[in-house]
């Protein structure tokens, strides 16, 4: 079942293989040149913040979280977005996801961008988990009975829970739901913050274990201040500080600017062979 | 760029029969009491109406039956009236939506009024077609003129609502006073007569009230036996666009104060922390 919800989705492919290529991640300072399967990666393109300037809150109030950003988030990678709270990135992840448009500046998104993975503010709570599985299928254009069975499936929530509104559910319910949703809604760039994998040990493993899978198909977007946490799900990070988001040789700089710690094999067996090499 | 213009009026639309669907959930399906409630006071309001004109023993208005004449008035302005404050409260329009990057707040206040116009159409044809059948009134003079009457009424009960909605934002207390107009409205709008009984030194001012217009052509489209010296379907028509551009600016323009409220996402950033185990 899960297999068929690969092509849920009608998607306009390109029909020529240069067209496939990537067209802005050419352009990335430091990045990796994904070696095979290229023309498997989903999206056109890279997602780009140029200048992109946020203010949040009104007057006198005001606070200018973003200053300018410059960003490219390339097609196929997965990037980790390194933060200490209060920096900037809730209002990134929205940037990001398109919920809320930049002051100045623009994004472009190259890919189909998912809403933040894991979100609980994304189903209604008066509404049963069946009826907003419904509503967002049909906004996302997917077909719903195979997404109710995605979710019913990933999310191990059985029929009858199915149709008890999210109010009178625990919130562990919501984020299986809108978490299992969300990956079978099969967008090509996956943005997650520190909700990430929130919910039950069993379910956040087979959560993390489905992302890893699709890591060599899908880009990844996660934004958290965690960075032990998210080290093994990230081919590279950027550290969002003062407004802007710098971006360092490899990911082992960033990560010991950021924390304070080297990465080492024993911690970080995954990114080991690459960064050596870089 | 065709394929991207398609692409969007594409998900625009699935956002809007979503959101349509959604509201219909919140409004009809699950509050049949709120449903009840609002035919309940307009019953009230026009039985009232009813009484008043079989106490002073008027059974007929200029040859036309008293009862599809208060009725035909009364829907219209109800609906105008209902639209209007449905659409006006921006704060909770995005509210339930806020993590979805495919809905606006204007989303939810169009598929808001979408919903009214629906819901009153669907009240005003049976009861005027019943009222036929049970011989009270003769049958619509015009009824696609009596369609298009209704139709633009709830347009321009969209457009005023966005425009005293973006007022709303800043000067909550005005709907109270707006509340007071719109009953003043009720009174002084030919729900309960027509032009050539309007008082001669009303009618400098009258003859700019667009209500005035929309009933003078309801009452021409329903009644054979009535034609309008007054309504003017150029002055109704371009009332309805010079006010939903203005709406539709005031809306954009207020959308950051109206969001403010609702714009952090409530992360629970520690949730991260326990699933990473950190």
């Amino acid at each position: 079942m899960l297999k068929s919800l690969w092509h849920v989705l009608p998607r306009r492919r390109a029909k020529s293989p240069s067209a496939l290529a990537p067209q802005v991640e050419d352009a990335t300072p430091g990045a990796r040149v994904v070696p095979s399967g290229v023309d498997r990666v989903r999206g056109r393109g890279a997602v780009v913040l140029e200048g992109v300037t946020k203010t949040i809150g009104l007057r006198p109030r005001q606070t200018e979280v973003l200053k300018g950003v410059d960003a490219i988030f390339p097609r196929g990678r997965a990037i980790g977005v390194l933060g200490e709270a209060g920096v900037g990135k809730s209002t990134l992840v929205q940037i990001l996801t398109g919920n809320m448009a930049p002051d100045a500046g623009r994004v472009i998104h190259g890919m189909r961008v998912s809403w933040p993975l894991g979100a609980r503010d994304i189903f209604r709570k008066d509404m049963t988990i069946r009826a907003n599985v419904r509503l967002l299928s049909l906004m996302y254009g997917a077909w719903a009975p195979d997404m109710l069975e995605a979710v019913k499936e990933i999310g191990k929530i059985r029929t009858q829970d199915m149709d008890r509104p999210l109010a009178e559910l625990v919130p562990d319910f919501t984020v299986r739901a809108s978490t299992s949703l969300c990956y079978a809604l099969d967008f090509d760039c996956y943005v997650a913050d520190d909700q990430l994998c929130a919910g039950s040990r069993q379910f956040r493993d087979h959560i993390k274990t489905l992302i890893l899978e699709r890591q060599k198909t899908h880009s990844l977007i996660i934004v958290s201040k965690n960075a032990a946490a998210i080290r093994d799900l990230c081919d590279d990070f950027y550290v969002l500080e003062n407004g802007i988001i710098k971006t360092y040789k490899n990911r082992r700089e960033a990560y010991k600017v950021f924390t304070g710690v080297s990465l080492t094999a024993r911690v970080d067996p995954r990114g080991e062979a690459s960064d050596d090499a870089l | 760029m065709d394929d991207v213009f398609s692409t969007a009026v594409k998900n625009q639309w699935r956002s809007l029969i979503g959101m349509v669907m959604a509201e219909y959930a919140i409004r009809i399906s699950k509050r049949s009491l709120g449903l009840l409630e609002e035919l309940l006071s307009l019953s009230v309001i026009t039985g009232s109406m009813l009484i008043l004109r079989l106490v002073t023993r008027a059974p007929t208005h200029h040859g036309m039956p008293v009862i599809p004449f208060v009725i035909s008035g009364m829907i219209l302005f109800w609906m105008l009236r209902t639209t209007l404050f449905r659409v006006a409260s921006f704060k909770t329009a995005k509210g339930a939506f806020r993590a979805n990057p495919r809905v606006t707040s204007l989303d939810v206040l169009a598929a808001r009024a979408i919903l009214n116009i629906v819901f009153y159409m669907m009240i005003g044809f049976p009861v005027f077609i019943t009222f036929y059948w049970l011989g009270i009134s003769p049958f619509m003079a015009n009824p696609v003129q009596v369609f298009l009457l209704m139709l633009l009424m709830g347009i321009w009960g969209f457009a005023l609502g966005l425009c005293f909605g973006a007022l709303f934002v800043y000067v909550p207390f005005a709907k109270m006073v707006v509340a007071g107009l719109m009953m003043i409205a009720m009174w002084a709008s030919g729900v309960m007569f027509i032009w050539p009984e309007a008082p001669y030194m009303l009618r400098g001012i009258l003859i700019y009230n667009p209500i005035f217009h929309f009933m003078e052509l309801m009452r021409t489209a329903y009644f054979k036996t009535y034609i309008t010296q007054m309504g003017s379907w150029v002055y109704v028509l371009s009332t309805v666009g010079v006010t939903i551009a203005l709406g539709l600016m005031l809306e954009r323009v207020t959308r950051k104060r109206a969001q403010a409220s609702t714009q952090r996402q409530g992360a629970d950033e520690d949730a991260f922390d326990v699933a990473a185990g950190v």
